[in-house]
């Protein structure tokens, strides 16, 4: 059963077909990685389905419901977390209180004013923490945390909401080698307990033909390849898009 | 223009209608003066006077018979067939003397009557009922001690006769300061809304009190439940526009909002009294007894700024710092961010009504100088002054500001000035703001072993 479908979406900024007739689907449990080099659409893509863009056309069929054009608190609502590019979390608050925010809003009390915040679900927060090895921290401001372990506040705040889908735009970038592998291989083992579908987007190509179960490329906003790792690296398109043909490194080498 | 001044007729009138400096300034002006032999007499200034000043001294036919004729009184029966018809008068002419208006009607001259002339900061230069009034009320207390069979104290105007209560009147000041500035604070600082326009919903809780007392005569506690209430209303309506905008640009609308109550309350005199602003809102005892009334204040303001904590410790005030901190964040886990900060500045509109309320009654009026955009930046001194960080900031700040122009005020006429550098010199001194300062002093105190 898919879990999210992506049906002819098209989108254009002026005369610029950033998205042009892409479908794909991802199956539950399913790690798809969305590549493609730079402008070929893969944040106008990932910001239809999360609600920040409205498709042109086509549909985006999350659960068997199309969800185009929803706000992103909507998208979020029905069970999509997300995360982005450059992590996002309150900075005025600690650790646990930006875990606790996400819980509020996923209890629908966000509007009440008498009760003490600090008190509310407190123990599924530092459950949350727990899990992605940050419950020692959770007193501690979160602006004063490192890039790394921000990124880690960020998915347990995604994950705060149970969500099937996870969308993760670059979850890598700005990281080194190191702290990246440790991130994917966190977010790979909670998602799979959690049987959580994630969609991320990615440049760095280690992390991806190491982790992801299947691939989609994006260029100049068409999909040209869908596939594992292994067909995906042999993709004589992909291989175009990426290299280029190969022929100026051909003619160079031979004279 | 030929201008005459006639002579007074009516039997103890020692007015005249020109004094050679209006002499002087309407010659300059390029229009010839005829003055009525003997004219200024009774009034001590003598023929001479204005012939050095540039009138011509004339009969009684010449100055009625100018094209402008300049009265004290309204002319009198005998007087006015000798104005010539199209001439216009200009005097105290009695607007209500239905008999003398018909007179003048039919004498076909224009009539300007300056009593009748509206009573706006434009037209402060032609008042003619303050000054004269004025005088009269002092001789009419200097006539009545004289009657009266026993002593009383010198008592000229109300200015320096409350000397006794100052501490408290002080204290009800800081405490309307301190409600002010807590609630700017609540959208400022965690909502991260910059307000400029927040006199708007003080100026409403003010006139809603204010008014509510003067048109249906409610009791003094219906108008302080309505002041919030009529504030709110108004933040409900400004706020929801103003959440659609970010930075400067919240700033300008919030400004112009503020700009719009008090143009309204200012021209729309028939419902507010224009510039005279509304008299007589006195508390009724026993809080007309400033003890009394400084603790009515202390204990809204304590509510106030009680509530408005326990909002901020509340999911909704998480969401708010969320919503600033985040809104791409705060959006992408379900919060409605311009939802949040809307209703985070109607609450603040309405308690900001409380502290327009209270003032409204511990001063007995409002006018529309006390709403001006000087209000709205003297909020964003005492936060910025207490500092934004936290809510004892605000308090702190307004109870400092509201202190120092008291003190300043006090001191001398240029107040403002003395003010604004000593406010320049702590904003200085503590860039976090006062309590920022001490908080991180404390710190550094408790970081050493």
């Amino acid at each position: 059963m898919s879990v999210l479908a992506i049906r002819s979406l098209s989108k254009a900024f002026g005369g610029v077909h950033a998205v042009n007739n892409v479908s794909f689907e991802i199956a539950q449990g399913e790690f798809l990685a969305m590549i493609g080099p730079n402008g070929a659409g893969k944040s106008t893509c990932f910001n239809m389905i999360n609600g920040q863009l409205t498709p042109d056309s086509g549909e985006i069929l999350f659960e068997d419901r199309n969800i185009a054009g929803l706000k992103p608190r909507a998208v979020w609502r029905l069970g999509v977390g997300r995360t982005f590019q450059v992590a996002a979390t309150f900075s005025s608050m600690t650790v646990i209180e930006n875990v606790q925010m996400a819980l509020i809003s996923h209890g629908h009390e966000t509007y009440q004013l008498w009760r003490a915040a600090a008190q509310m679900h407190r123990d599924r927060a530092l459950d949350l923490l727990q899990q992605v090895g940050m419950r020692e921290a959770a007193n501690r401001p979160s602006r004063e945390l490192a890039y790394g372990d921000i990124k880690r506040i960020e998915l347990a705040i995604a994950l705060a909401n149970e969500p099937r889908l996870l969308l993760m735009d670059e979850p890598t970038a700005g990281m080194a080698p190191r702290e990246r592998n440790d991130l994917i291989a966190l977010v790979k083992r909670l998602v799979v307990e959690r049987k959580i579908s994630v969609l991320f987007t990615e440049h760095s190509m280690d992390v991806v033909f190491a982790f992801a179960d299947r691939i989609i490329v994006l260029a100049r906003g068409r999909l040209i390849a869908d596939g594992n790792a292994a067909s995906i690296r042999d993709h004589p398109q992909v291989r175009e898009v990426y290299f280029g043909t190969g022929k100026t490194f051909a003619t160079g080498a031979s004279s | 223009m030929l201008i005459g001044v006639p002579a007074e007729s009516m039997a103890g009138e020692t007015r005249v209608a020109a004094t050679p400096e209006t002499v002087k300034k309407l010659k300059a002006q390029g229009h010839t003066l005829r003055i009525e032999s003997h004219a200024g007499v009774a009034a001590s200034v003598p023929d001479a006077a204005y012939e050095a000043a540039g009138a011509e001294i004339t009969d009684a036919a010449g100055a009625w018979g100018a094209d402008l004729v300049l009265k004290v009184r309204c002319p009198s029966e005998s007087e006015t067939p000798r104005l010539r018809a199209g001439a216009t008068v200009v005097g105290m002419l009695n607007p209500f003397d239905a008999t003398g208006l018909q007179r003048l009607a039919a004498a076909g001259v224009t009539a300007y009557a300056l009593e009748a002339a509206p009573r706006t900061t434009r037209a402060q230069s032609m008042d003619v009922l303050s000054s004269q009034a004025n005088i009269a009320g002092y001789k009419a207390v200097i006539l009545a001690a004289n009657e009266y069979g026993r002593f009383m104290p010198m008592l000229m105007t109300a200015a320096g006769t409350v000397k006794a209560a100052r501490v408290l009147i002080l204290g009800i000041d800081v405490l309307t300061a301190v409600i002010f500035a807590t609630s700017l604070h609540f959208i400022m600082g965690p909502g991260g809304m910059h307000s400029f326009g927040h006199a708007a919903y003080f100026g409403l809780g003010a006139y809603g009190a204010a008014l509510l007392v003067k048109w249906v005569a409610v009791p003094m506690g219906l108008a302080l439940v309505a002041a919030p209430l009529v504030a709110l209303a108004g933040a409900l309506l400004f706020g929801w526009f103003a959440v659609r905008l970010s930075g400067v640009y919240l700033a300008m609308l919030t400004l112009a909002f503020a700009q719009i109550v008090w143009a309204l309350v200012f021209q729309w005199e028939a419902l507010t009294g224009g510039s005279n602003g509304v008299i007589g809102v006195w508390p009724p005892p026993p809080f007309d007894r400033a003890w009394v009334y400084f603790l009515l204040s202390l204990v809204l303001a304590a509510i106030g700024v009680l509530m408005l904590r326990r909002f901020l410790f509340a999911p909704f005030g998480y969401a708010m710092r969320a919503g600033r901190d985040s809104p791409l964040r705060a959006e992408a886990i379900g919060i409605d961010v311009k939802r949040v900060h809307w209703l985070g500045f109607a609450i603040a509109g309405a308690v900001c009504g409380v502290a327009g309320g209270l003032f409204a009654f511990a001063k007995g009026s409002i006018s529309p100088e006390t709403i001006h955009v000087g209000r709205s930046i003297d909020g964003l001194v005492m936060v910025l002054l207490g500092g934004i960080q936290t809510l004892t900031g605000p308090i702190v700040g307004a109870s400092v500001f509201a202190t120092l122009q008291d003190t300043v005020m006090r001191q001398t006429e240029y107040w403002r000035a003395l003010l604004g550098i000593i406010i320049l010199l702590l904003v200085l001194a503590f860039p976090q703001g006062i309590v920022g300062a001490f908080s991180s002093i404390w710190r550094k105190a408790g970081a050493k072993p």
